[in-house]
């Protein structure tokens, strides 16, 4: 019973301890305190360690103890964390987390260079690749030297893959270029920045944007060529690169070399189509139309519609050439204004020669041809030399031919083969020895352009001439020489022709051709008056001809005059066969016989 | 002397003169003697009858009859008044034109359905017979010509060309009506 007693002290006690502001047990006068089932959970908890602390292992120690309880009270500590920390703790861990988790799922911020802002807006504008959204502009702002519009890039994390070194953007807006309009559905949903990917391994996040899309993607698989041109047609970004007129490839970019004066472009060619391009292939132009005259008559030649409006650029093999080897990327190529200019506009190479005309070389053009026998060889490099050029190498007043320098160009003759300069300058250089001249004769009647021709079996010479630094091949009269040459013998031999005698003659001739053609219009008035009335007759004939017909009246009186005879004639035949069977019935008579009369049938019982 | 001999030959020959037997008559037969008064037509559709084609030996103005088996005999005082393709293809008109109401039978007319009639055989036989047969062809523009024979086969009633032409004019109005329905 005693330590009942002393446990019930103990746990008063502790109920003070714990409760300081609690002057009273709960088991006191005032009303009790409405308290949670955990609560009373805890409470009970508390009183059972505090009743297995007090509670003495033996008689001595609980003797003990009972002592200390009674002399010393039972200080606890308060603690010092207050509970009401609890949530303003919990509210900095989570906006901790939040601030944490915004770091990490930030995006790469790049910059991109823009000539314009055109279509842009900062928080709307996307960057998409393949129409797929990968960023959010978010700020356009101006370059330091305001030429240029930088645009702010919020690229997700993930896409990093993008932001390489040689990757490209450009804006998509609605635009009208030679490939048609492109970009319509931006029309609606607003302009867009599309990123192509590049294949460097090196990261960069600042960017400068093209202002046209790329024709080509950066992926595409196929091969970038060089090509250039010194002809008069132009082609432009986007124009189709033909191959025998399907679109294999286009040009991607252009610009003229002013200093060259001649054309450069990017162009690309789309896989497996890149095979098609070797050594040997030539580009031309086929924008527009070609009409063509040649000996074979005039030609026609069309693009497609796409190429005739917009232009573009063909390739292929020419003249049976063979293909050869493949070029490697960016390899460049020559572009003639047309496939009939190609032979014309190639570069050959060449030796020069030299021919002194004694003619008149009117009508000869630089780049005439020089024809061996009507196969062209060569083209007229200089019609004529110039006066100071002349001067220097033959002196003053002492040359009066005309130097026209050709180029002999072997090449023409072998589209497959090669053959060394040097080797054909021999060959030319024995030709000319066994007697091979140059002439310069008519290539087109009706324009009037000369040609210069060479052709064998002129004298043999020892030693092939110099002028300058020109080889030369003899000059030989060519057949425009040789015709003003016959005209000159004709006008001769009329100057010799008696003709007072013969305008004489001809003027007697003239006189009695006269009076033959006054003759001959009497004639030809008497023959048409003949000629009046032997219609007038034929009329009249066939008026009477006309009377003369089944439905005519005399044709009837003559029908009807017909039967009357015919009547007659049967009235007379009785007499007729009775004089012939008796003829002097004529005078005596004959025997008067009626004629025999049909009868009655017999069964009508006549 | 002389022309005492003169003389007697002269009377001889008046006398001679004097004894020639007389000819007969010649008679002429009108073959449609009863013409026909025909009424006024309100029809538009006409057909036509073309000539009447005869065989030779009718194509005259003198009667013919059959004397037995194949022999014809042409009469020498007995003929037509008139040819007599003319006279059978005015009969016929009349006669048609009077059983037809509903087409005018016309012996002129362009673009019209037409009839053609051969007679090959029409004449009184010695055995009192009369027979008219031939063949008669119509052309129509909308259906194809239909070529239709006849034969008509009379007893004469009594003797003489005269009942016999009178009988023949009968056989044609006989002729008409078989026409007539074959239209």
């Amino acid at each position: 019973m005693t330590s009942n007693k002393n446990e019930e002290n103990a746990q008063s006690e502790n109920a003070k301890t714990d409760h300081p502001q609690s002057s009273e047990s709960p088991n006191a006068d005032s009303p009790p305190e409405t308290k949670s089932a955990d609560q009373l959970k805890q409470d009970k908890s508390k009183q059972q360690r505090q009743q297995n602390q007090a509670i003495p292992t033996n008689d001595l120690d609980q003797n003990t103890t009972l002592n200390n309880v009674a002399s010393a009270p039972v200080i606890a500590n308060k603690s010092k964390f207050s509970i009401i920390w609890i949530l303003p703790i919990i509210a900095v861990l989570i906006g901790v987390g939040m601030v944490y988790n915004d770091w990490q799922n930030r995006g790469i911020h790049i910059q991109v260079e823009f000539e314009t802002a055109e279509g842009l807006e900062a928080k709307k504008t996307v960057l998409k690749n393949r129409n797929v959204g990968i960023g959010l502009v978010k700020k356009i702002s101006f370059s330091a030297d305001k030429k240029t519009i930088l645009v702010d890039i919020e690229v997700d994390k993930s896409m990093d893959s993008f932001l390489v070194e040689d990757s490209e953007f450009w804006v998509v807006k609605p635009r009208f270029g030679a490939t048609g309009f492109t970009g319509v559905g931006t029309l609606l949903s607003g302009a867009y920045i599309e990123v192509s990917p590049g294949q460097s391994n090196s990261e960069k996040f600042a960017f400068v944007g093209l202002e046209t899309p790329p024709v080509t993607s950066l992926n595409a698989d196929g091969i970038h060529l060089k090509l250039i041109s010194r002809g008069n047609k132009p082609l432009n970004v986007g124009n189709p690169v033909l191959h025998k007129g399907f679109e294999v490839g286009a040009v991607e970019s252009k610009y003229y070399d002013d200093l060259e004066q001649e054309a450069h472009y990017d162009i690309f060619i789309h896989a497996p189509f890149h095979n098609l391009v070797t050594e040997n292939t030539s580009f031309w132009n086929v924008n527009g139309l070609s009409i063509t005259t040649s000996t074979q008559g005039v030609s026609l030649t069309m693009a497609s519609l796409d190429a005739l409006v917009a232009g573009g650029v063909e390739f292929g093999l020419v003249d049976d050439a063979v293909p050869g080897v493949g070029v490697p990327q960016n390899h460049q190529f020559q572009v003639y204004d047309s496939q009939e200019s190609i032979d014309e506009q190639r570069n050959y190479k060449f030796i020069e020669y030299v021919i002194l005309v004694e003619d008149s070389v009117g009508g000869l053009h630089k780049g005439a041809p020089v024809d061996y026998r009507g196969i062209r060889l060569g083209t007229v490099s200089k019609p004529y030399m110039e006066f100071w050029e002349i001067i220097d190498i033959a002196g003053v007043g002492i040359e009066d031919r005309i130097p026209v320098v050709i180029k002999l160009e072997p090449e023409r003759l072998m589209k497959n083969g090669y053959i060394s300069i040097d080797i054909f300058k021999g060959m030319v250089d024995d030709w000319i020895k066994e007697g091979l001249t140059a002439s310069i004769e008519n290539a087109n009647l009706i324009t009037g352009n000369l040609k210069v021709s060479l052709q064998p079996g002129g004298k043999p010479i020892n030693v092939v001439g110099q002028f300058g630094e020109y080889p030369v091949i003899p000059a030989a009269q060519g057949g425009f020489a040789s015709l003003s040459k016959k005209l000159e013998n004709i006008l001769g031999e009329l100057e010799k022709l008696p003709l007072n005698a013969t305008l004489a003659n001809i003027n007697g001739l003239i006189d009695s051709a006269d009076e033959t053609v006054k003759t001959s219009a009497k004639v030809i008035e008497k023959a048409s008056m003949t000629l009046g009335t032997l219609e007038q007759s034929l009329q009249e004939l066939q008026s009477t001809l006309k009377g003369l017909q089944p439905e005519s009246h005399v044709y009837r009186s003559v029908e009807q005059m017909i039967k009357k005879i015919e009547i007659a004639l049967d009235e007379i035949k009785p007499i007729v066969k009775e004089v012939r069977n008796q003829p002097n019935s004529l005078v005596f008579g004959g025997p008067a016989e009626s004629d025999k009369q049909p009868q009655a049938s017999k069964k009508e019982g006549n | 002397m002389q022309k005492m001999f003169m003389l007697t030959v002269f009377c001889l020959l008046v006398m001679s003169c004097g004894t020639m037997s007389q000819a007969p008559d010649p008679t002429y037969y009108l073959f449609d003697a009863e013409p026909r008064v025909q009424k006024q037509k309100t029809t538009t559709t006409r057909i036509k009858l073309e000539q009447i084609k005869l065989a030779d030996y009718l194509s005259t103005n003198q009667l013919v009859m059959r004397d037995g088996g194949q022999v014809l005999i042409k009469a020498n005082y007995h003929s037509w008044a008139d040819s007599l393709d003319d006279a059978i293809g005015r009969a016929l008109l009349s006669d048609l034109n009077t059983l037809n109401e509903n087409s005018e039978f016309v012996s002129r007319c362009n673009s019209c359905d037409s009839i053609s009639v051969t007679i090959e055989h029409f004449y009184p036989g010695a055995d009192g017979k009369l027979l008219l047969s031939g063949f008669f062809e119509i052309s129509s523009k909308n259906t194809e010509n239909t070529l239709s024979r006849f034969k008509l086969v009379d007893d004469l009633s009594i003797d003489g060309y005269a009942n016999a032409v009178k009988q023949m004019r009968e056989q044609v109005g006989a002729l008409a009506i078989q026409i007539n329905q074959k239209l």
